[in-house]
């Protein structure tokens, strides 16, 4: 059945078998992960953590291991343990003894390119070069001087007769000359086409103007722009100039090199550069003409990555209490290091420098430096030597590196900041705004580390991941699926000055905070898919963190271009408020539908769009071309809904429908040859490989609209849109025109909602395997109505359908009909992110409880139970918790900003700028900013919660738009009407209550006890035993939680002989630890009264 | 009325076959380490606190075994073995030895967190067994300083469970773990002599434990009633019942759930027990414990039945003056009778052990016998807690416990002469020595399931059991 369904062409997705198994309550209606990179689990994690760090490849149970006393010495004898321990081995291995570079040819995978200039030596007239950083395949670190390349621009040759007069070209170089600083080296007369429309085939010449100093580019750049060149009045009125593009961009592009690509350095075409005149710290320094090296495309051989040498550190400040730790007073007492081989099972680095003494951690190196200056230089010095190619950590572009490199310069270590590739270049710190479309204003840190990536996985984590909370504890639960032990920065202190016990602890938890990173590196296999998406869209890998999605559809443009003698117009970026029509959305016929809903699906819409009219810059037309060349209507050129003109591809094939073609046929291939891979890392990268190529494919679209852009042009973006609306209407059409009782099918069909690039369609049946049949063939139907290749596909039917309003929706998601795959909902979680947990959890079981279980009572049953629950005071509190960042300054009061004062009166510490606040809301009659408080207060305090808050403010909505549908607005509403809450003020004070005796009340009727009496009043005497029985059982439960949470807190710290710290409130169970102590003492205590 | 029912009495001739029972003396400790009464209890302690104090009242019993056994001529491979004060002194390729307590990393651990994470926190515990056949559990040394994997042979051939404390001899490997060659219990505890009983008598006590009671299996009402009848001497004309001078019952009396619908099934249960209880009163009397199934704490250690959990009528009996006749104790509790210690519990403590050592099989077969769940293997089990010197090693790590700081109650100062667990599959018994100490073990069967009552001839610790079947 299922092979029925499937659609010639498609292939299972790689991996979808295997299903990540996300934790914590984050992963609810509140958060998914709304990234374009999937998560598939890569084997060699799996293998790392199965393994641990324990003694061999085989099994510890030993079979290998002799029973002899003696042999099993000999066998323990080995010199692994010895290194591990006592040497400091970590450098990389020489180079062979024998290397020449007569004899010996390099390859190596090239990781960041720079513009530099050789002083003292001119290659082809220029002393500009590209430095290339890299790795060979043995691991060697290289630094690679490509020479003699020159940037250049073009500009259209004048029309004046004379201006392809080659002495008169001579004369222009000079007077550029005089005016650009001698730096233009020749221009030559080329044929080109401009990117830009279609106006026959013709070609048109265009100065090539190339300069020995690449940045003067810019300068003559504007001035042809802006007309200031007088010479003959050639270019008075200023012209368009072409290929505007970064220096090593354009020597990458016109090299055929790609990030993160492959190079070989023939032997005997490059030089070693002299020892005396090396700047960097790589083991080889060459030097070689851009003609001369050999660049590879990452297919088969070159496909493979290079041993990477990858940190991981992470940095421990001892702060002042209520302060975040500044550099300029603040110490850094530890940094921890694990460093790795990129695809080896277990780090081979681990250590931790520590200011002060620090007892052993096994398995680890402990440094100790009896000043901070020391164990900084010596940090420096250990970077230098274990030379990693790429650093990565948590947050270390925003702190850690800042706080390192501000913290030597107060400690005057002048030696510190020099730990890049190249010895004589500082580290310095940079800030920069990064604005985007797609990932906002943010302001950062820049630090360069030449010659070394950097990859911060909180960059990374937040650019593709959309979650609640962004803290390494919430990451890591999410990702990896566990907790962390969390010391709160305000112990760090005083387990420093404690004695080397305690900064051991500190160190363990430093050095699971530097591991940390590189789990989650492997696990969302950050390093690999962005290294492919480095070689599919060409750019260096360093951009892709840095810059926006945008240079990556430039650089493939450019790519392409230049292979078809097209230039791209250097357009002036300006904003405009120019809107074009977005995807439709066909109105939802809101309901609950007990019967299946199939969905059809336009597989890559805009891509295939794009392909199939052929739109592009290049095929762009125009009414007068149009008329001009006497074209015919869609035989020559079509009209889009939109009213545009574009060529067909019998009169020109568009760039960027072949680019697109390329990127899928591409995808195809690394999906098929994924899918006969057997080696896991090769599998990753492939994997990586299909999901860049799918990303980038999507963002040609984007690139074409995006109106403060490098090239935008709305005719095809728009037409793209209306093609689609188009589509989506036909196809709403078709089907409830085909599908209908007069065509002798048994129900009329009905599309109940349709959006972008999908339509769900009501067949009327009540049966799931006739529905995904229809499914399957309307959409087979459908799409022969459309060009090639735009295809429509089944996949999958909701069945049961919760349809709320556009854009959300849920349903149970079946792709075979023996067995659903999971509850799939979109725009539920549309909970504003200052809702509880519980509100999701809520949902979460209601829609469970209603799609899967179908049973609309038990759903309204656990709903009542959770209102009971929270008017009663008995909800779990963590799930209560509303958290929000604070911010420096607010304008009206804020809760958690209140709170955060308060709390600072009131314990004279409380969170600081940029910490979530937790709070939870309180009863009472005062504003609700005077009402938000410290749940771990509420828990001590045994403080009431605004019950009413919750219901109203924060269940309420979401609760009723999912039932509403199927209970009708009426009765649903009815849930949340309360008839009282009885809010128990707390504390009474003042008036007659000064009068009132305290007396105990009886633990059943809670009427007045007289002296003596207890614990019941002599009425309840005789149910003494069920009361007993009923508080003891209370107990009971309370010490089973009790004993359970605080041992698995043991568990987690790591130790059983030392005290449980931990601060982590993101942590499922930490409120309810507290709560759990906090009820037992209680309840036992009221035992005692028996 | 008293009155008439004294008459009545009197005019009641005497049973001239009456016979009068055997009288075991029951001596009551100073200091009953096991009591918490629950207005003494203070919850704000962590578990660390247990660990540290265990370790270090465990430390020096053995250090003086390790000394003795590895002394400083001890060599291995030619070198010096050296004592290590901690664990993370260790330094590679050089052979030592080091103390620490030992924690158990195992796969089916029950774990809270992942429970409340997957939303399946309340759900009852159906774990059987913690430990994973495909051997991923590991075995770790631990102390204040910090914890270090034990491999090699011994490793996978001794049962360890977390909580013991012991020394380690041998080298470590690869960094971080550490191969172990030979290993060292606690010093011998010890033991008051074994008193002398020149009386020609042949006085005994009767063991038994799991009656269970409920309100579906009618059965075992009926077991109960048979057992009544026995004790009271009524179904068979056995001379010897009147040499029985006392009831041991060890745990899990009643088996009735306490949830939402309310304690009504329990107070049945209660009420069938409190009968038996004051029928069997009139001709002997009991000593009774509570289980993991009894109402009474559910962490251990387990304080006495509450008499409000009886009928009124029952109450007096709960009163300090009848304690000769009707003694609830805690759980585990220490008895002596008549100059013998008899050191018992429920059964907990065996029964979560098993959990770390045999692994769950469907048909509770395996192709190891070593692995296999038999009365043997528990005795094993049995005389492991009594080297490891801890009654039960895995409180709190799997066994829900009292948060006890500075104290552990569960640490043995000395060896009992008898030492019965509740509770268990079936009836065992093992004489044990340890270094010339001896202690009687007797593995207590569940009756209801067994029908087995154990009886105890005080003056040759020898056992007999008596079955009861429908």
């Amino acid at each position: 059945m299922v092979a029925d369904l499937k659609r010639p062409g498609e292939e299972e997705e790689y991996g979808s078998e295997k299903k990540l198994r996300l934790q914590s309550f984050d992963h609810g209606v509140g958060s998914e992960p709304v990234s374009h990179l999937e998560i598939v689990p890569s084997d060699s994690y799996a293998k790392h953590k199965s393994k641990g760090f324990k003694a061999d490849e085989s099994d510890i149970r030993g079979s290998q291991q002799a029973s002899l006393f003696e042999e099993q010495l000999s066998l323990m004898d080995h010199k692994e343990a010895e290194v591990g321990e006592h040497k400091e081995k970590y450098g990389r291995d020489p180079l062979p003894k024998d290397f020449n570079p007569e004899t010996h040819e390099i390859s190596f995978q090239q990781l960041e390119a720079e513009q530099s200039t050789l002083p003292f030596s001119k290659d082809e007239g220029t002393s500009t070069i590209v430095r290339f950083f890299g790795v060979t395949k043995d691991g060697h670190s290289i630094l690679c001087n490509v020479t003699g390349f020159k940037h250049y621009l073009y500009v259209p040759v004048p029309s004046a007769p004379e201006a392809q007069d080659p002495n008169e070209v001579a004369s222009f170089t000079k007077y550029l000359n005089e005016n650009f600083e001698n730096s233009v080296d020749r221009i030559d007369i080329v044929s080109k086409q401009s990117i830009w429309g279609y106006e026959g085939e013709s070609m048109l010449p265009f100065y090539q103007v190339f300069v020995t100093n690449p940045n003067t580019v810019n300068k003559m750049r504007t001035a042809f722009e802006k007309g200031y060149l007088s010479h003959k009045s050639w270019f008075s009125a200023g012209t368009t100039t072409y290929d505007n593009i970064a220096f090593t961009l354009r020597m990458m592009i016109d090299c055929g090199i790609s990030g993160m690509s492959w190079i070989t350095l023939p032997k005997g075409e490059y030089q070693l550069v002299p020892e005396h005149e090396r700047v960097s710290t790589c083991q080889l320094e060459v030097t070689i003409n851009y003609r001369k090296l050999v660049s590879h495309p990452a297919e088969n051989e070159w496909s493979q990555a290079s041993p990477l040498r990858i940190l991981s550190f992470d940095i421990e400040c001892s702060g002042r209490p209520g302060i975040f730790p500044e550099p300029e007073t603040d110490p850094v007492i530890q940094i921890a290091n694990v460093m790795s081989v990129a695809g080896a099972k277990k780090p081979f680095i681990r250590n931790v420098f520590t200011v002060d003494t620090c007892s052993p951690i096994t398995g680890s190196q402990i440094y100790s430096h009896a000043t901070e200056e020391e164990m900084l230089k010596h940090w420096r010095d250990f970077v230098v030597a274990a030379d990693p190619d790429i650093i990565i950590g948590y947050n270390t572009s925003n702190f850690d590196f800042p706080y390192l490199i501000n913290r030597a310069k107060a400690l005057k270590v002048e030696s510190f900041p020099y730990f890049g590739r190249l010895f004589n270049v500082k580290q310095e710190i940079t800030s920069s705004v990064f604005s985007s479309k797609a990932y906002g204003t943010k302001e950062s840190k820049n630090i360069n580390i030449d010659g070394r990536l950097q990859l911060d996985l909180l960059q990374f984590i937040q650019r593709e991941y959309k979650l609640r909370s962004y803290t390494l504890n919430a990451v890591s639960a999410h990702f990896l699926g566990e907790q962390k032990e969390d010391v709160h920065h305000s112990i760090i202190t005083s387990l420093q000055k404690g004695d080397s016990e305690t900064r051991r602890r500190l160190a363990v938890y430093c050095l699971k905070d530097a591991y940390l990173p590189l789990r989650l590196m492997e696990k969302l296999m950050a390093l690999v898919n962005y290294t492919e998406m480095a070689r599919v869209t060409g750019v260096p890998f360093s951009y892709l963190l840095s810059r926006g999605q945008q240079i990556k559809v430039i650089s493939q443009l450019f790519r392409k271009c230049l292979q078809i003698d097209t230039v791209i117009p250097n357009m002036q970026s300006q904003a405009s408020d120019e809107q074009y029509e977005g995807a439709t959305v066909i109105e939802p016929i809101r309901g609950y539908y007990d019967i299946p809903i199939a969905t059809l699906d336009f597989s890559s819409l805009y891509p295939s769009i794009m392909m199939a009219h052929n739109l592009c810059y290049t095929t762009l037309t125009s009414k007068s071309t149009v008329e001009k060349f006497n074209m015919k209507l869609d035989e020559d050129y079509i009209m889009t809904p939109n009213g545009d003109y574009f060529v067909t591809s019998k009169v020109r094939r568009g760039i960027l429908p072949t680019i697109l073609e390329e990127l899928i046929g591409a995808r195809k291939r690394a999906k098929k040859d994924l899918k006969n891979e057997t080696e896991p890392f090769r599998k990753d990268v492939l994997n990586g490989r299909q999901l860049a190529l799918k990303v980038s494919a999507n963002s040609v679209y984007g690139f074409t609209g995006a109106t403060v852009g490098k090239l935008p042009c709305l005719a095809i973006s728009s037409s793209v849109t209306s093609f689609g609306r188009n589509m989506i209407m036909l196809t709403k059409q078709a089907v409830e025109e085909k599908y209908s009782i007069k065509n002798g099918f048994k129900h009329d069909s009905l599309v109940v909602y349709g959006d972008t690039d999908s339509v769900m369609v009501k067949f009327g049946t009540t049966d799931l395997k006739e529905a995904m049949k229809l499914g399957a063939e309307a959409a087979a139907y459908v799409s022969t109505l459309f060009k090639h290749p735009i295809n429509l596909e089944f996949e999958k039917a909701y069945f049961p359908y919760l349809l709320i309003n556009k854009k959300r929706y849920a349903g149970l998601f079946w792709t075979n009909p023996d067995k659903y795959d999971k509850i799939d909902q979109k725009g539920l979680a549309s909970v504003r992110r200052d809702s509880c947990p519980l509100v999701s959890i809520v949902m979460n079981k209601v829609l469970k409880k209603i799609l899967i279980e179908r049973n609309v009572e038990g759903a309204l049953g656990f709903v009542k139970e959770i209102i009971d629950d929270i008017l009663h005071n008995k909800a779990d509190i963590s799930k209560l918790i509303i958290s929000k960042t604070l911010a420096p300054n607010y304008t009206n009061p804020q809760p958690h900003a209140v709170l955060t004062e308060r709390m600072k009166k009131r314990d004279g510490v409380g969170p600081n700028v940029g910490d979530r606040v937790d709070y939870v809301v309180i009863a009472g009659n005062d504003k609700l900013y005077n009402r938000a408080e410290d749940p771990l207060y509420v828990l001590e305090h045994n403080m009431q919660i605004d019950s009413r808050y919750y219901l109203t403010n924060q269940l309420q909505n979401p609760i009723i738009s999912i039932v509403a549908p199927i209970l009708g607005e009426k009765q649903a509403n009815a849930m949340f009407v309360v008839k009282s809450i009885k809010i128990n003020t707390g504390n009474m004070k003042g008036g007659l209550m000064g009068f009132v005796k305290k007396v105990d009340s009886c633990k059943n009727c809670k009427g007045p006890l007289k002296k003596g009496e207890g614990p019941l009043c002599s009425n309840c005497q005789a149910k003494s035993g069920e009361l007993y029985i009923k508080a003891l059982y209370n107990v009971r439960d309370l010490e089973e939680k009790f004993g359970r949470l605080w041992t698995q807190c043991q568990r987690c710290a790591g130790s059983l002989h030392n005290e449980v710290l931990c601060s982590n409130k993101n942590c499922d169970i930490f409120y309810m630890r507290v709560k759990m102590k906090k009820e037992l003492q209680e309840n036992i205590e009221n035992l005692s009264k028996w | 009325m008293d009155a008439l029912l004294q008459k009545f009495n009197e005019k009641r001739p005497d049973d001239p076959k009456a016979q009068k029972r055997i009288s075991v003396e029951e001596r009551e400790e100073d200091v009953n380490p096991f009591a918490l009464p629950t207005g003494s209890r203070n919850y704000n302690a962590q578990y660390y606190h247990m660990y540290e104090h265990r370790l270090r009242t465990m430390k020096n019993r053995v250090r003086k075994e390790c000394i003795e056994r590895w002394n400083d001529d001890f060599k291995l491979n030619g070198e010096p073995v050296v004592m290590k004060q901690k664990v993370l002194d260790i330094q590679a390729g050089q052979p030592c030895w080091a103390i620490g307590s030992i924690y158990c990393e195992m796969k089916y651990k029950p774990n809270i967190l992942e429970e409340v994470i997957n939303d399946t926190y309340g759900a009852p515990d159906l774990t059987k067994s913690y430990t994973d056949v495909e051997g991923t559990d590991e075995v770790m040394l631990e102390d204040e300083s910090g914890r270090v994997l034990l491999v090699g042979d011994y490793i996978s051939k001794t049962p360890f469970v977390t909580g013991t404390v012991i020394g380690v001899l041998g080298m470590e490997a690869e960094a971080g773990t550490f191969q172990v060659l030979d290993i060292c219990y606690p010093t011998p505890l010890p033991q008051s002599p074994l008193p002398k009983h020149d009386k020609h008598d042949n006085r005994k006590i009767a063991l038994i434990s799991g009656l269970n009671l409920n309100s579906t299996s009618p059965g075992r009402l009926l077991k109960l009633q048979l057992l009544q009848e026995f004790l009271l001497g009524r179904i068979c004309n056995d001379d010897e019942i009147i040499n029985i001078g006392k009831l041991v019952i060890l745990g899990d009396s009643v088996d009735a759930k306490v949830d939402e619908k309310g304690p009504g099934d329990m107070i049945n249960c209660l009420e069938e027990l409190g009968k038996f209880l004051s029928n069997i009163l009139q001709s002997i009397p009991i000593d009774l414990m509570p289980g993991m199934k009894d109402p009474t704490d559910k962490s251990l250690p387990q304080q006495p039945l509450h008499k409000a959990l009886f009928r009124d009528s029952l109450r007096p009996l709960f009163e300090e003056v009848n304690k000769q006749l009707f003694n609830v104790v805690t759980n585990p509790y220490c008895f002596t009778f008549e100059g013998l210690k008899l050191l018992a519990i429920a059964g907990q403590n065996i029964n979560d052990i098993c959990k770390y050592i045999i692994p769950y099989q469907e048909d509770g077969k395996s192709e190891d016998s070593q692995l296999e769940d038999t009365v043997d293997h528990r005795l094993d089990l049995m005389e492991c807690t009594m080297k490891w010197q801890n009654l039960a090693p895995t409180a709190p790590d799997t066994l829900w416990t009292y948060p006890y700081k500075d104290d552990d109650p569960f640490l043995l100062a000395e060896w009992p002469h008898i030492y019965a667990v509740g509770n268990q599959p079936d009836f065992g018994t093992r004489e044990l020595d340890l270094k010339g100490r001896r202690i009687k073990m007797i593995s207590v069967p569940e009756f209801s399931s067994t029908g087995k009552i154990v009886l105890l001839d005080i003056k040759t610790l020898e056992t007999e059991i008596v079955n009861i079947e429908l």
